[in-house]
């Protein structure tokens, strides 16, 4: 119970040169093509809103290092997303992190609230963004 | 959930600040409830209410020693918590597909 829980980390090789990833990731159109609509701007500060299907998630952005780094704080309890882009001749290693979890007993509050419209959302929610999002990708 | 009669899920029983508290008294060693009782401000009734919910969650379980009941944590049941984690873990997974995809796809706009 006392360690605080480890950051969601992900890794992903994408065959398509950094500058178009990090255009990808770092603008609102982008950002929205593959993640959540949103009213992202590339400026450290910015605050934004993702809408999520839980509703609005206020963001700001924290950290811009073109074309490296982007870091924003997501929703009101302390979650951190960072997009680390590595350039790889002409391909770029993409890693996602997921991080400010806190204390297992503090996120199971956090859980509690939200845990009735996870259990909801989880059979319908995201599979439905993901296969929407997706049949939109394939589609056009 | 393990079963279906259960009443409290882990999140319902973890919502209390009192009850986040008995389990980290349980996360050290077991106690009677005498023990945790005199943890708290509140009566030996209403900790036998939370251990009751707790229980229910099964985040604890009470056995009998001699005459007292002792209560320890079931690590087992946090387990719900990990897949409250797997799940964005999952979501993460399905969002970077689809940035896989959007930029090895759109080959006019780039």
């Amino acid at each position: 119970m006392e360690n605080a829980l480890q950051d969601i980390t992900q890794t992903v090789i994408l065959n398509a040169p950094i500058q178009k990833v990090w255009d990808t990731v770092t603008t609102s159109e982008g950002i929205a093509s593959w993640f959540m609509p949103n009213d992202f701007k590339r400026e450290v500060g910015h605050e934004f809103h993702i809408q999520s299907p839980f509703g609005p998630s206020p963001c700001k952005v924290t950290e811009v290092n073109p074309p490296n780094k982007l870091s924003f704080i997501w929703d009101t309890d302390g979650w951190v997303v960072s997009f680390i882009l590595k350039e790889l001749g002409d391909q770029t290693e993409f890693t996602l992190i997921h991080g400010g979890w806190k204390q297992p007993d503090v996120l199971i509050s956090k859980a509690n609230q939200k845990s009735a419209i996870i259990h909801e959302t989880m059979s319908q929610g995201w599979v439905g963004i993901v296969q929407k999002g997706l049949r939109k990708a394939v589609e056009n | 959930m393990s079963s279906s009669a259960q009443k409290y899920d882990v999140f319902q029983a973890i919502a209390d600040p009192t009850r986040r508290e008995v389990l980290k008294l349980l996360a050290h060693k077991e106690l009677p409830i005498s023990e945790i009782t005199s943890h708290f401000p509140i009566s030996r009734t209403a900790i036998a209410k939370h251990l009751h919910i707790l229980s229910e969650a099964n985040l604890v379980s009470g056995q009998k020693v001699g005459r007292e009941k002792r209560y320890r944590l079931q690590p087992e049941s946090f387990q719900e918590l990990k897949d409250w984690l797997s799940f964005y873990d999952q979501f993460w997974n399905n969002k970077l597909s689809m940035l896989k995809y959007v930029v090895e796809n759109d080959e006019e706009d780039s």
